[in-house]
């Protein structure tokens, strides 16, 4: 018989060793896109199967085109079969499918919106239990504004019952830092900065995460992580694939300094620069991040542009064996295109910890690896004892390898058995593949899970895109705006970029890593 | 005579006194096998056949947990007083790079009256550094002992493998409290629960369950035979979470089938119900909620029940041994007749 008073659902507790996402109805914008498909159905399914998924979460598909519940569910099931992380099963898809509901509507209609409010108070009433709502944005960033209009509008960015309302925003988040603002400013208007996540994918890799792990939980490197035993980091992006499945409508728009360095790869370097938070709350690790961002040494001038960032385009050439034409004769993209698909930088942060400690970035297509690693390079030892032995290899390198082959390796120096004194780098490797066997779940898994529980520690807050874009504008700026724009650099194919990055980098007495 | 294992599983036989020498040959022949290592994984058994059964077993551990494995067979009753020793890896190609990735395994079957040997083969075998995982499979013996325990960072049991649940129970704990609460306790048991505490976990995010959870008093269990262990520390789990006593009319266990859970029926006033089932070889479970004449259903994964699916996932997860003992209280106050095989009674 009943004895006690009964907590909220007391069998949900002591299940995962992590925050327990509630009970909502995720409300996709753009669920007929191509991110939805390709995307989050899979990541929703995948969390599902693994039972992380709560049960009564609803899925609420917002699209314009005329369809049932059923075709969906059916336009799901194929593309799931071919992107779900651990298959598809018939059986389990069966009860999986009963979540979703298609909702149609135009995004500028706003009966649409009456209408989802009704269906989402009647998902509600049959789940019971606070009214919690997760909105989605997946559709182009031009829509977001007429969606958030009328999402307020309806009163959609309340909870109900004394629930919560939260949104999504996927990237890009603006073009420049006006238009960030403007779109923050928009959003802002209608969700609290508590209720909105960024999404940057490159968060919810494990690796990223695994940057702080090393950095904190291990006493051994936080004391040697400033300019007094690092001599410079790199941060390398490389793609082995140009303008495939028609990106190049969107790309050539962008570009790599925006598609890529204002978030993906500022967010890695302000991982690695940040200074310890005070614990591992969302605000905590943001409000560290943020000021290593704050701290990033502006371009002020096109000269300072044109002496700090290299930009290119690849020319034809050969990757994996296959020829490849040039950026420009790409499908999709001005064959006078003036757009980057290649960017290397040297960046600073006027901290006391960074000071004149150079931070290499680099990113870009048709490159030769599909990489994304970051190395930091620790200073030479003294040259007292070892000083007839080469120079060329004789630092430390911690790397972490961000994708593929996820992992964090050291480099050393080692003697070579024999009578002589010789010395060669060794590698000490760990490897995620090797050491832990599970696969990790996608990004797009953690993150929904996350933006569920109310944990916004791998979203990107408003200062954190704020900040990034005041630092990448001057360079934009300098590369489109100025009379006399600096060069843009070309590459063939399949190599690792143009020559005047490795210049970047020589100027400085360094080279790039070998990847 | 010693159990003398023929089958290739348990590798090349090697003295014990060249172990450490010969195990770092099993590398040299390949460059492209590299050695994985998170933890020591030591297996016990008394049980005759236990080196093979084991070997696969760690076979199967160590897609997930890479690990130095040291296997023990021990059978104290033999008149040869012996150690013999087998080395080899299990290796599987890793994704990246295509290299093979290995754990190496120690097997060792003592035979006679042999008592110190266990402790010394482990402690002189363990890789330095890495925690002890200490699966003890079966009743514990002399051998577990003060100078053994007081080493393991966690031990694995499986209770359902108890001839006598309680008293091993206690054996355990009064080992625990001996060892300054030093190890963690994972139970194979435990893993076996989890689906349905997962399925029952979501039935009560339903409004409909969450509304009639204070007229729910009645619990019956299907398990299959010597599983008794299982639905009894489940049902623990379940009062203790509910705030529940359930009296001895409300808890039902129903010996049926061949999972070692199959149904769940949680049971009310009126037409208010929760029933959770598995069909005979199901990969899910169907959850159905019925109160006031509504009714909600659900699915959810049922798992795997495996002994090496279930020593993984236990091993991916936490413990918390000062609950595990609560719950162990009260099963052991409802003095419950736990049988190993159906129908045969155990000593209590
Ligand atoms: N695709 C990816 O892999 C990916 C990866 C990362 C981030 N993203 C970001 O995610 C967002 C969505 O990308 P996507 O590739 O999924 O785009 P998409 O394939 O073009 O999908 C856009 C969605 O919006 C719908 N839509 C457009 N105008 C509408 C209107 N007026 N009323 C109602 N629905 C309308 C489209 O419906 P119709 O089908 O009827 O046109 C479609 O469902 C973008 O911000 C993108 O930058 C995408």
């Amino acid at each position: 018989m009943l004895t006690a008073e009964i907590p909220d659902n007391p069998f949900r507790d002591e299940l995962a060793t992590r925050q327990t996402p509630e009970p909502c109805t995720l409300v996709i914008f753009g669920a007929t896109g191509d991110l939805t498909h390709k995307l989050l159905i899979p990541a929703l399914y995948n969390l599902a199967l693994d039972g992380e998924l709560p049960p009564t979460l609803k899925i609420v598909a917002f699209a314009r085109r005329p369809k049932t519940s059923a075709e969906i569910r059916a336009e799901y099931a194929a593309t799931n079969a071919r992107q779900s992380r651990q298959g598809h099963n018939d059986e389990f898809w069966d009860g999986f499918r009963e979540r979703i509901v298609y909702h149609r509507s135009e995004f500028g209609d706003p009966e649409g919106y009456a209408s989802l409010g009704r269906l989402l108070d009647e998902l509600d009433a049959a789940r019971g239990g606070p009214g919690n709502r997760l909105f989605y944005l997946a559709s182009a960033p031009d829509n977001f504004e007429e969606i958030l209009a009328h999402l307020k509008q309806t009163g959609l960015n309340e909870g109900r019952g004394g629930g919560w309302a939260r949104i999504i925003v996927e990237k890009p988040i603006g073009k420049d830092l006006a238009s960030a603002q403007r779109l923050n400013n928009t959003v802002a208007a209608v969700f609290d900065e508590r209720n909105t996540y960024r999404i940057d994918h490159y968060l919810g890799k494990e690796t990223a995460q695994n940057i702080i792990v090393t950095r904190f939980a291990n006493s051994i490197f936080e004391p040697l992580w400033n300019r007094n035993y690092i001599d410079h980091i790199q941060i390398t992006c490389a793609e082995n694939f140009g303008m495939t499945g028609g990106r190049g409508a969107y790309y050539d728009k962008a570009g790599a300094l925006r598609d890529m360095v204002q978030n993906h790869l500022l967010q890695l370097l302000s991982l690695i620069a940040m200074e310890p938070p005070t614990d591992l709350s969302a605000d905590s690790v943001r409000d560290e991040k943020v000021k290593a961002l704050r701290a990033l040494r502006k371009f002020n001038s096109v000269d300072e542009v044109a002496q700090n960032v290299v930009r290119g385009q690849y020319l034809a050439g050969s990757v994996d064996g296959q020829a490849a034409v040039g950026y420009r004769d790409e499908e999709r993209v001005d064959p006078q295109s003036r757009t980057e698909c290649y960017v290397a930088m040297r960046v600073y942060i006027d901290t006391w910890r960074w000071q004149g400690v150079p931070f290499y970035i680099r990113v870009g297509k048709q490159l030769p690896k599909k990489a994304t690693e970051i190395s930091v390079h620790f200073r030479r030892a003294p040259h007292v004892l070892f000083q007839t032995l080469p120079a060329r290899g004789r630092s430390n390198v911690l790397v972490f390898r961000i994708q593929p082959d996820e992992g964090v390796s050291l480099r050393m120096l080692g003697k070579v058995p024999g009578l002589a004194m010789r010395m060669e780098p060794v590698k000490m490797d760990f490897r995620y593949a090797t050491s832990f066997g599970k696969p990790s779940p996608f990004a797009y898994e953690r993150l929904l899970l996350d933006a569920m529980a109310g944990d916004a520690t791998l979203f990107a807050r408003r200062d954190e895109v704020e900040n990034a874009w005041s630092f990448i504008d001057p360079i934009e700026r300098a590369w489109h705006e100025s009379g006399q724009p600096p060069l843009m650099a070309e590459y063939p194919a399949g190599s690792w970029g143009p020559a005047e990055a490795d210049e970047l980098l020589e100027r400085d007495g360094r080279s790039w890593r070998r990847i | 005579m010693t159990e003398a294992p023929t089958a290739p599983a348990l590798g090349q036989e090697t003295p014990v006194s060249a172990i450490a020498a010969s195990l770092p040959a099993l590398w040299a022949a390949d460059e492209a096998m590299t050695k994985a290592s998170l933890m020591n994984f030591a297996v016990y058994s008394e049980q005759p056949g236990s080196l093979e059964r084991n070997s696969r077993l760690i076979e199967e551990v160590v897609r997930e947990h890479a690990c130095r494995a040291i296997l023990i067979a021990a059978q104290p009753s033999e008149e040869e007083a012996r150690v013999r020793a087998w080395i080899t890896a299990h290796c599987l190609v890793s994704g990246a790079g295509g290299k093979s990735v290995c754990s190496e395994q120690i097997a060792f079957a003592i035979s006679g009256r042999l008592g110190d040997a266990l402790r010394n083969v482990v402690f002189a075998h363990l890789e330095s550094d890495l925690p002890l995982v200490f699966f003890w499979q079966g009743d514990f013996s002399d051998r577990w002992e003060p100078h053994l325990y007081r080493r393991i960072d966690r031990l694995v049991v499986d209770s359902t493998t108890w001839t006598n649940p309680v008293r091993q129970l206690k054996r355990m704990r009064a080992a625990w409290r001996d060892s300054g609460s030093r190890f963690v306790v994972l139970d194979v048991a435990w893993m076996r629960i989890f689906p349905f505490r997962q399925a029952l976990a979501g039935v009560f995010d339903t409004a409909l369950a969450k509304a009639n959870l204070c007229r729910l008093h009645a619990l019956s269990l299907t398990h299959a035979p010597g599983h008794r262990v299982t639905a009894a520390l489940f049902a623990s789990w379940i009062a203790y979470k509910a705030g529940w006593s359930l009296e001895a009319s409300e808890r039902v266990f129903v010996e049926e089938g061949e999972a070692p859970l199959s149904r769940l029926e949680l049971r009310g006033e009126g037409d208010c119900r929760v029933l959770i089932t598995l069909e005979p070889g199901a990969r899910f479970l169907h959850a159905t909620i019925r109160a006031g004449g509504q009714e909600v259903t659900q699915v959810s994964p049922a798992g795997r029940d495996d002994l090496a699916t279930l020593v993984s996932e236990r091993l991916s997860r936490g413990g918390n041994t000062p609950l595990y003992f609560k719950l162990w209280r009260q099963v052991a106050a409802w003095k419950l007749r736990f049988a190993m095989t159906a129908g045969e009674p155990a000593p209590e």
